[in-house]
């Protein structure tokens, strides 16, 4: 993917010889540094390189990233196997690229295996407090240190000297996100309170939001009751017998609703999109996606193509190149294409305590779509 | 050429818990201590470690041999561990579990690294945990698969009924070799059952009213299926609680029709 002006001058400062060998970039979501710190890491002369990210699906998608993009071999540290296996190889070879999450920096075995381990550039993308003091000197000894960050947080990054990207978000003109508007009854908005109330504070899963749509808070539930049969071990006692009556409870509730005016207002969110090059419906989960895409393959005519990472999205090849089709994916899409075609309709199957998290990566990705977004309006 | 790095052979390292921490104790260390410590931390050995070597492990059998060889009037608490560990074996981490499991079957573990450098330990119980792992995703599939035909069968009056729903669900050139419920995969098996108006007819008896929550609970079963049947890549914890919901999900229908009966 060609860099746009201002990530090229980004990446001029960055490989400026002159440039300070500790540096944070201060970004905003959206403006493709992690690009640029990728073509870096293209360059030979890069050396080893050691990337810190915050989730393991971050992790992945540097390690993809890093491989197509950079060509580079990647080591990704993602449990004891793996640790094991670097401490085994023993010293890395030249050019070589480890990625950690930070939930498995504090094994004892990531430690060992980075222990003693050169690096000539380390990427923090996104640190949180504690990281500082946990690197220390595998910080100090690397060469090279970037610190990537969307908001300040404390660390011996702090004193360094510090770059505001000068890369544009590229804001969404207002115009293009148009909202779809539902009414939720009094007895949905009661069963909702109550479930999340209930989800949040139950003994055998806890989730920190709740539940706002009906496959989601159904997937959830159904995960309470089944909760005791992942792992191994003692046989519920009563209290768990309590909590699981309560969530049947509410399934068997929640499975006795009428219509879902979500899907009424999806249904309308698709008419008003009409036809693009590409129309694609996202949800924030996979019970979502299936929930979404029995009720479009009960009233659609066009072809449904639920994608997967790697899919590509256009549909190619001789037969299926026909505009009739009608994409579904999760809301992880944005994170995972970089090029989207120039008349993308997006009709968004929201949840709205990731909205702001999913719009900034809808953005990042790909920033001259058309949205509908369907907007829940509670009972008066 | 092959590279057998990317191919997640069973390999030692795989039997070990991410969390693993390894508490190692001086031989100077009395039992009592030890003891303590294993209860602590629930495990059954310690390593036994001096100058930076490990001489030994303190086990339970270890514990249980030498009291043997201890003086009556002495209170074993208070004895060292030096003389009551035993040797464990050394592997590789990148060993065949197949070459090391007579060593957990014989020892209940064995030490991973060399004397010098202790970097885990594989017990028998990492072992059961590992293959309770590795098969429960089958084990919550078959049970599923199974529930999804008898829900289907409890839905409909008659055999007759079920195979004109098979094959109301399948185009005419599409139709399965056999309309036996045995017979169908998963994914047909859920095309029959999902088809509109097989639903609303029979189905939803048993499955519920709405069709809806069978797709967004059972759908994502099939890619799970593949993945695991296919053997792409672990199965997440993630994709580990959909098929449990599903397969919970399922048994009580399988219940609640019972009851209707």
């Amino acid at each position: 993917m060609k860099l746009s002006q201002g990530q090229v001058d980004l990446l001029k400062r960055l490989t400026d010889p002159e440039a300070p060998s500790r540096i944070v970039i201060h970004a905003v979501v959206g403006s493709g540094v992690g690009r640029v710190v990728t073509q870096l890491l293209a360059r030979d002369e890069t050396g080893n390189a050691l990337i810190l990210t915050g989730s393991r699906l971050l992790r992945e998608q540097w390690g993809r990233r890093l491989q197509e993009e950079a060509g580079r071999h990647v080591t990704e540290l993602a449990g004891a196997a793996s640790a094991l296996e670097l401490i085994e190889q023993g010293a890395s070879r030249p050019g070589d690229v480890i990625i950690v999450s930070f939930d498995v920096l504090e094994s004892s075995l990531t430690s060992r295996a980075l222990l003693g381990r050169h690096f000539d550039v380390v990427v923090i993308d996104n640190p949180i407090e504690w990281l500082g003091r946990f690197l220390g000197k595998t910080l100090w000894d690397a060469g090279k240190v970037i610190v990537l960050q969307t908001t300040a947080v404390p660390g011996p990054w702090s004193d360094w000297p510090s770059l505001t990207t000068t890369v544009p978000r590229v804001e969404p003109d207002p115009a293009d996100i148009a909202d779809v508007d539902f009414s939720l009854g009094i007895e949905e908005t009661d069963l909702f309170a109550t479930a999340s109330a209930f989800t949040m504070n139950n003994p055998t899963k806890r989730w920190n939001d709740g539940a706002e749509t009906r496959p989601s808070l159904h997937q959830r539930l159904l995960r309470i009751v089944s909760a005791q049969s992942t792992e191994p071990g003692p046989a519920v006692d009563q209290q768990l017998d309590a909590t699981t009556e309560t969530a049947w409870t509410l399934l068997d509730r929640l499975e006795g609703m009428g219509p879902d005016p979500r899907l009424e207002a999806l249904d309308r969110a698709l008419s008003e999109a009409g036809r693009g090059q590409l129309t694609v419906v996202t949800t924030a989960s996979l019970a979502d996606l299936e929930y979404v895409a029995g009720h479009l393959a009960e009233i659609r005519t066009e072809r449904l193509r639920i994608w997967s990472r790697g899919d590509p999205l256009l549909p190619s090849g001789p037969g299926v190149a026909s505009p009739r089709e009608l994409l579904l994916a999760t809301d992880s899409i944005y994170g995972e294409v970089d090029e989207w075609p120039e008349d993308v309709r997006i009709v968004w199957w929201t949840r709205p305590s990731n909205a702001k998290q999913v719009l900034d990566a809808l953005i990042a990705a790909a920033p001259r779509v058309r949205v509908w977004r369907l907007r829940a309006e509670a009972p008066d | 050429m092959v590279d057998a790095q990317k191919h997640e052979f069973l390999k030692v390292g795989r039997l070990i818990p991410d969390e693993q921490e390894i508490v190692r104790i001086g031989p100077r260390t009395t039992v009592g201590s030890a003891l303590q410590l294993m209860q602590q931390h629930e495990f059954d050995q310690l390593p036994v470690v001096a100058g930076g070597e490990v001489v030994g492990v303190f086990t339970y059998r270890s514990l249980a041999r030498g009291l043997g060889l201890m003086r009556r009037q002495d209170d074993p608490l208070d004895a060292e561990v030096d003389d009551l560990t035993e040797d464990l074996e050394f592997v590789r981490s990148s060993d065949d579990v197949a070459k090391v499991l007579r060593f957990i079957d014989r020892d209940g573990a064995v030490l991973v690294g060399d004397e010098t450098n202790l970097l885990a330990v594989a017990t028998s119980e990492d072992v059961t945990r590992f293959l309770w792992a590795q098969t429960h995703p089958f084990v919550l599939l078959q049970d599923i698969e199974l529930a999804t035909r008898e829900l289907g069968r409890l839905a409909c009056p008659s055999e007759e009924t079920l195979i004109e729903c098979v094959r109301a669900a399948f185009p005419p050139e599409g139709t399965p070799h056999s309309c036996v419920l045995e017979d169908l995969t998963l994914g047909e098996l859920l095309q029959v059952v999902e088809n509109g108006p097989n639903y609303g007819r029979h189905f939803k008896k048993t499955f519920g009213n709405n069709l809806n929550y069978v797709h967004a609970t059972l759908d994502p079963v099939l890619e799970i299926r593949n993945k695991v049947f296919h053997f792409r890549g672990e199965v997440s914890v993630e994709e580990l609680e959909i098929l449990a919901a599903a397969h919970k999900w399922l048994l009580r229908k399988i219940t609640k029709a019972g009851d209707g009966q």
